[in-house]
């Protein structure tokens, strides 16, 4: 055939597919696992980026806090100059330790900055300076009058620490804002990378549902193709069968009416006799292929009972003389194929022996059919009441060809043949087991 | 009776014809596909017709038998290798007498005859 075995072609068909259906899979989990990955690794960027602004943030308002606590220390320190009151010196106190506060603070924000250390330094030894001279001027101001501490205040070396303060803040603060611009472009990038990965994510996923759909749909086409050929190749053979068996049933009825046709030229009895034997040997064997092939029917499907009555009846019957009675003992018993024939033949043998020479003409007589199973085997037997066996009679003494047959026969049942020696009439048995 | 032996196999037909003479009939006609079977009925209509299914020249024994009965009244009795559930279904119709597997016996083709003589 030059399409090749369907079953073969198909087999390979649904392989492929198979195989096609695996390495998506295995493509589907890693992309997802990289794509998710990808989005994981971005977002934790994304939110250190994010936590590095506000620390920018919090480092500048730091620096604004610094400045008006040492601003409110100078505006307490003029009041009290002015008024003595000691409440300003409370408020010079509270602003100091606001002002410590602060620069502790930003010393730990920047930490990781050693140029805003540097300047931290800076500031926290000019701001160290201005608080002093703010001590001593409040000192002269308890001590004596303002003048005094006018005069303090009038050597300017407060007003150059607290200008020093204000420049050394005014860096500090200017390099937060040029961190806090290329952070905030950072955050920005990281942003856009973010919302890039999950459209890409997004995409690859719609990508390989669409693709995981044609290829489901591929199988399905497959395996239509692949119940369309089962179809056909199922019909074929139905097909073939039954021709084959026609065939057969017509070669055995054409050898059939070969025979038939000899055995009515030929003069001499003993010649019709073998001739009309043939017949009903080759009827007999038309019979298990009828009931094997049994059109519609289940094929090699053989029920040995079925077949040992029905035979039994037939033969019995043909005979055409109403003083042989037939009594039956049978169990259906389906039988391997290849046990058909030789039990069909031997069937035949012994029947036709029976009627032979177990019904004399001159009295009626019956004849006993029994098939039944029999430990792990089965067990035939056919037996007559007519004259019995001459003495001493074994299958090789009468060099007959029905019984060296049914000898054949039974061993190639794997089984064995046995004559009964019953008190009336004789009787014949074969046990055969069971086909492995 | 009167019989139409259909059978495009010569041996068989001759077995049959032989077979039925012993059985008392009569063969009035023999053909061996379904158009010179039609021919020869026509000609003289017999009492029943014995016809297997495939004949010769591609010709269908089952349309033979129902144009038989459908205009001459004549009814068959089938033989044949395979007769299938469907066409014993299909051939229902045309109140066959019978279906007989092959190879055939004098018994069953006895039997059959006896069938359709006291019906």
């Amino acid at each position: 055939m030059a399409r090749g075995d369907p079953a073969e072609l198909s087999g390979s068909h649904r392989q492929l597919a198979r195989e096609r259906a695996f390495r998506l899979l295995a493509l589907t989990v890693t992309a997802l696992f990289l794509a998710f990955a990808a989005l994981g690794g971005a977002f934790v960027w994304y939110d250190r980026a994010a936590a590095a602004l506000s620390h920018t943030h919090e480092v500048r308002s730091g620096i604004d806090n610094l400045r008006q606590a040492l601003t409110d220390a100078e505006s307490a320190q003029r009041a009290f100059i002015l008024t003595g009151d000691s409440q300003f010196a409370e408020r010079v106190e509270s602003s100091r330790t606001a002002a410590h506060r602060q620069i502790d603070t930003l010393d730990r924000l920047t930490d990781d900055n050693p140029l805003q250390q540097r300047r931290i330094e800076q500031l926290r030894g000019l701001m160290a300076t201005r608080l002093a001279i703010i001590d001593q001027t409040m000192a002269a101001r308890r001590e004596g009058t303002a003048g005094a501490a006018i005069q303090i205040i009038a050597r300017g070396e407060g007003m150059a620490a607290m200008d020093g303060v204000r420049r050394i803040a005014a860096e500090l603060e200017g390099e937060e804002a040029r961190l806090e611009a290329v952070r905030s472009k950072q955050v920005a990038a990281v942003r856009a990378m973010l919302i890039t990965a999950l459209l890409i994510f997004a995409g690859l996923l719609t990508m390989l549902f669409v693709k995981a759909l044609r290829d489901i749909s591929l199988d399905r086409e497959v395996e239509a193709d692949t119940a369309e050929r089962l179809r056909v190749l199922l019909a074929d053979r139905t097909l073939l069968l039954d021709e084959v068996n026609h065939r057969v049933k017509n070669s055995l009825q054409q050898i059939a009416s070969v025979v038939r046709l000899q055995s009515r030229t030929v003069e001499h009895a003993d010649s019709r006799e073998a001739l009309e034997k043939t017949l009903d040997r080759i009827i007999a064997v038309g019979r298990v292929h009828e009931q094997l092939y049994k059109a519609g029917g289940r094929i090699g499907y053989f029920d040995a009972g079925h077949y040992a009555e029905a035979l039994a009846r037939d033969l019995v019957e043909s005979l055409g003389r109403e003083d042989v009675a037939l009594e039956t003992e049978i169990q259906s018993a389906v039988l391997d194929v290849r046990q058909a024939v030789p039990l069909a033949l031997i069937l035949n043998e012994l029947i036709t022996n029976a009627l032979k020479y177990g019904c004399p003409p001159d009295r009626p007589s019956r004849i006993r059919v029994a098939f039944g199973t029999e430990g792990e085997g089965y067990r035939l037997t056919v037996s007559d009441d007519g004259d019995g066996l001459p003495a001493g009679f074994t299958p090789d003494t009468k060099k007959s060809l029905g019984m060296r047959a049914i000898e054949a026969l039974a061993r190639q049942l794997g089984g064995r043949f046995e004559i009964g020696q019953p008190t009336r009439g004789a009787a014949f048995a074969v046990l055969f087991p069971r086909s492995q | 009776m009167r019989i139409m032996v259909v059978e495009d196999d010569a041996l068989i037909a001759l077995d049959i014809v032989g077979l039925l003479e012993d059985l008392g009939h009569e063969v009035v006609a023999e053909a061996a596909d379904a158009v010179t079977a039609w021919e020869m009925a026509a000609d003289g209509k017999p009492d029943l017709a014995l016809v297997d299914i495939r004949l010769a020249r591609n010709t269908d024994g089952g349309k033979l038998a129902r144009k038989l009965y459908d205009q001459l009244g004549v009814r068959s009795l089938f033989v044949s290798g395979s007769i299938t559930d469907d066409f014993r279904k299909a051939m229902a119709a045309i109140n066959p007498i019978g279906f007989l597997g092959k190879p055939l016996t004098r018994r069953t083709l006895g039997d059959a005859l006896r069938h359709a003589t006291q019906h």
